[in-house]
């Protein structure tokens, strides 16, 4: 994969507390997000938030989408940008595949270099895919991926 | 002299002087220093904008406690050396210091290198390769300032926030790197974090993470909206404003809540971004995200905005568009084991199916941040919920364009001067009022939230007429109240809590000067008249002052309060409360109030109330005009 460029300004401040979140394992299920917020609730959670900074080293940017819609889906699969994106919003996009548009799904076609005009096409072809991209509800975000992957094909 | 530089001879004359100037071009440490002296370039506000200096009474001094942000070892105090030690680095003999001094400081060196001669090739105009990386991905890329609004179950939030974001064009604004400057803490005791974050114990660093992140954290589980305001920052602008970010990379300055805080920490970088912009330079001592925003509207700097509903405000607007039966039928769904389709009714049109399954879902997505629900319980209701609306098509474009209210910079500003007169007992007072922070809940409302207060060192003086003492009536050192409405989907807590000096009437049947620290908690609901109806429990604690010294009381306060839309808004309230401690008395209380705005920084209220403290009854008449600056 493409060198990340702004590895710097995108991670943050590497002061060793916050670093045990960047072991994060990428592959979870439905419902992830209140797990990164668990026990961030009430009072300083603004604060707390900065925790998270370090959790998921970054590299927003990094690939220029251009170059993705050449690749092979297997290696998008592998792509760690489209990967992260997944995981972390696991709810919000099965949210958006369900009703077939919405901003988590346009993100993810961005991610995926979906040309502009095949997106509403694709994104019909998903919602109506729901069932066999989520399964059960312990599907996890590296089989949403592979799926998507699949879909796109 | 207009007319000399119309003329070509004195275009030519320009360029004679331009190429003599490239001729003596060189990149001598010593002769770069002397000029740069000559210039007095390190008095220049650029440069002390891009080392965060501000001008004390002792000198010059940096907000930025990290060493390594200098090269010299007293550059926090002294500009001049650090000048000298950047630019002695970048051009001097060896190969490695100048790599590292242009990889370290772009930002510096980038503006020496305009200010002085120096040739093409010299150290100080070097690329580093690593930062030009990251400007190129950057530099196409709008820059707009986030807003997400007030977080009153938060101390640390109730002011709001601001960021900075990247947006790269084309691209999904959820993609775009989001700058922030915060405090790092572990700290869960909120009082700890206030009072080291006003005292300045925390280290603040700016840091970067994707948008989506800090979409999930104010959008899902805050329940805030966020307004985002783009900015007319240009390529060259944005440029500038990446490369001085890239210096302030892993850069601890102590945090303060106050004033050297996430807003006015992100002024320098739009003032780096922008020469001449001087926003921090601006700011008032205490910085609050809303007057940040405003600095910068002043300032020409914003161009458009775009409003982010939060889940709590899409669940409301998807339920507003449904029939009471429906909205039932979605907490029916959300909350069951049974199949979705078993709960809607068969008449059911596949618009407002889909309807109700998007609002169960989003219902059942707030019950789980609200930890109400196990996560694989809500996996697998959430996953049949959803399952059951891939089958009912797309929802119109036009269903989820939820309308923005009044964005905040409509808003009234943030401090507030009043003057009033009225009587109390039958004595007549007129009195001063003045407020640094922030908003009542009958100040003009239009960008604010409503039903929500927050005052902080509210001063009152009062006189009571030639030849009598001012008198020291009241200091509110805070005073927060929090009046969220109840509804089938959220069923939040209402607040208040006030600590502060006053002089009020006690048991006694005199006005005495006492410390209290008062609250309550309690609920409220929207009426159908139209506005809030809220009751709260009412705890009160007297020190000081009162023959017993003190005075601790409980009672109820409950009331109305009208719609904030328009120029009129009425309050009603009625509170009883009996002391039972100390100066043991009831304390009882009727009041109306009414507030007119003439602008949204002027307004007028008149207030009445009828009060019986213990044996005695009286009555109070005030008119009060606020003006707001």
């Amino acid at each position: 994969m493409k060198k990340l460029l702004v590895a710097g300004l995108v991670s943050v401040a590497a002061c060793g507390v916050w670093a045990q979140g960047s072991d994060l394992e990428y592959n979870v299920g439905v419902g992830l997000g209140t797990e990164i917020f668990r026990g961030q609730d009430g009072l300083v959670q603004q604060v707390l938030a900065a925790t998270t900074n370090g959790s998921f080293g970054n590299q927003t940017f990094a690939i220029s989408s251009g170059t993705l819609g050449a690749r092979q889906a297997e290696t998008l699969v592998q792509n760690k940008q489209l990967r992260e994106f997944v995981a972390q919003n696991m709810d919000n996009l099965a949210r958006d595949i369900a009703s077939g548009r919405g901003e988590t799904l346009n993100a993810v076609s961005d991610l995926m270099a979906v040309p502009t005009v095949a997106r509403d096409a694709y994104h019909r072809k998903l919602q109506s895919s729901f069932d066999r991209i989520y399964s059960s509800e312990t599907v996890t975000s590296n089989d949403v991926v592979q799926r998507l992957v699949e879909l796109r094909s | 002299m207009t007319d000399h530089w119309r003329s070509p001879i004195g275009w030519i004359l320009l360029a004679a002087v331009l190429l003599a100037a490239a001729g003596r071009a060189a990149c001598d440490p010593d002769a770069l220093v002397a000029q740069a002296d000559t210039l007095r370039l390190h008095e220049h506000p650029y440069w002390l904008t891009l080392l965060h200096c501000r001008r004390g009474l002792a000198g010059p001094r940096s907000l930025i406690d990290d060493p390594a942000f200098f090269l010299a070892r007293d550059g926090k105090t002294d500009p001049w050396a650090e000048m000298e030690a950047v630019l002695r680095a970048a051009t001097g003999d060896c190969p490695d210091e100048r790599d590292w001094a242009a990889c370290r400081f772009p930002a510096r060196c980038a503006w020496l290198a305009e200010r002085l001669d120096c040739a093409p090739d010299c150290g100080l105009r070097k690329p580093c390769p690593e930062v030009e990386e990251t400007v190129a991905a950057l530099a196409s890329a709008r820059v707009v300032l986030a807003f997400p609004t007030a977080f009153m179950n938060n101390p640390a939030s109730l002011f709001g926030h601001t960021l900075i974001l990247l947006r790269g064009n084309g691209r999904s604004p959820l993609l775009s790197p989001a700058v922030n400057y915060a405090a790092q803490t572990r700290e869960t005791n909120g009082l700890v974090f206030a009072f080291k974050g006003i005292f300045g114990l925390y280290p603040g660093y700016y840091s970067a993470m994707p948008y989506h992140q800090k979409v999930l954290e104010y959008s899902d589980f805050n329940q805030r909206d966020v307004w985002e305001y783009e900015t007319n920052l240009q390529p060259a602008e944005v440029r500038r404003l990446v490369l001085h970010l890239w210096e302030l990379r892993n850069t601890p300055s102590d945090y303060f809540f106050f004033d050297e805080n996430c807003s006015y920490n992100l002024l320098y970088l739009f003032d780096a971004a922008r020469p001449g912009l001087d926003l921090a330079g601006r700011a008032r001592p205490w910085v609050i995200p809303l007057d940040t925003l405003k600095l910068a509207k002043q300032a020409g700097l914003l161009s458009g905005v775009e409003y982010r509903p939060s889940k709590a405000t899409r669940v409301h607007h998807i339920a507003s568009q449904l029939p009471d039966g429906l909205r039932r039928a979605a907490v029916t769904i959300a909350d069951s084991q049974a199949a979705p389709e078993q709960a809607l009714p068969p008449e059911t049109a596949p618009a407002d199916r889909a309807r109700t399954l998007d609002l169960a879902a989003e219902y059942l997505q707030c019950r789980r941040t609200r930890d109400e629900l196990d996560r694989q319980e809500y996996a697998k209701r959430f996953v049949k919920v959803l399952s059951a609306r891939s089958r009912l098509g797309q929802p119109e474009a036009s269903d989820y364009d939820i309308p923005a209210p009044a964005a905040p910079d409509r808003g009234h500003d943030s401090a507030r001067f009043s003057l009033a007169g009225g009587c109390e007992d039958g004595r007549g007072f007129a009195e001063l009022t003045l407020r640094p922070a922030y908003h009542d809940l009958l100040d003009p409302g239009t960008g604010y939230a409503d039903g929500a207060e927050i005052r902080f060192l509210e001063l009152a003086l009062r006189s009571y007429g030639s030849g009598q003492p001012v008198e020291f009536t009241r200091l509110d050192i805070v005073r927060i109240l929090s009046l969220s409405p109840r509804d089938r989907f959220f069923r939040p807590l209402s607040w208040r809590i006030e600590a502060g000096i006053q002089r009020d009437w006690c048991g006694d049947e005199e006005r005495h000067r006492f410390f209290r620290l008062r609250g309550g908690a309690g609920w409220t609901v929207r009426v159908p008249v139209g506005g809030l109806a809220y009751l709260t429990s009412d705890l009160d604690g007297r020190v000081g002052g009162l023959d017993d010294g003190m005075s601790l009381g409980a009672g109820v306060l409950a009331g109305w309060l009208g719609t904030g839309e328009g120029r009129w808004r009425p309050h009603l309230y009625a509170r009883v409360t009996r002391y039972v401690l100390g100066d043991e008395h009831d304390d009882l209380e009727a009041g109306a109030a009414l507030r007119y705005t003439l602008d949204p920084d002027t307004a007028v209220t008149v207030h009445v109330a009828q009060r019986a403290v213990g044996d005695k009854t009286l009555g109070e008449f005030r008119l009060a005009l606020h003006r707001f600056f």
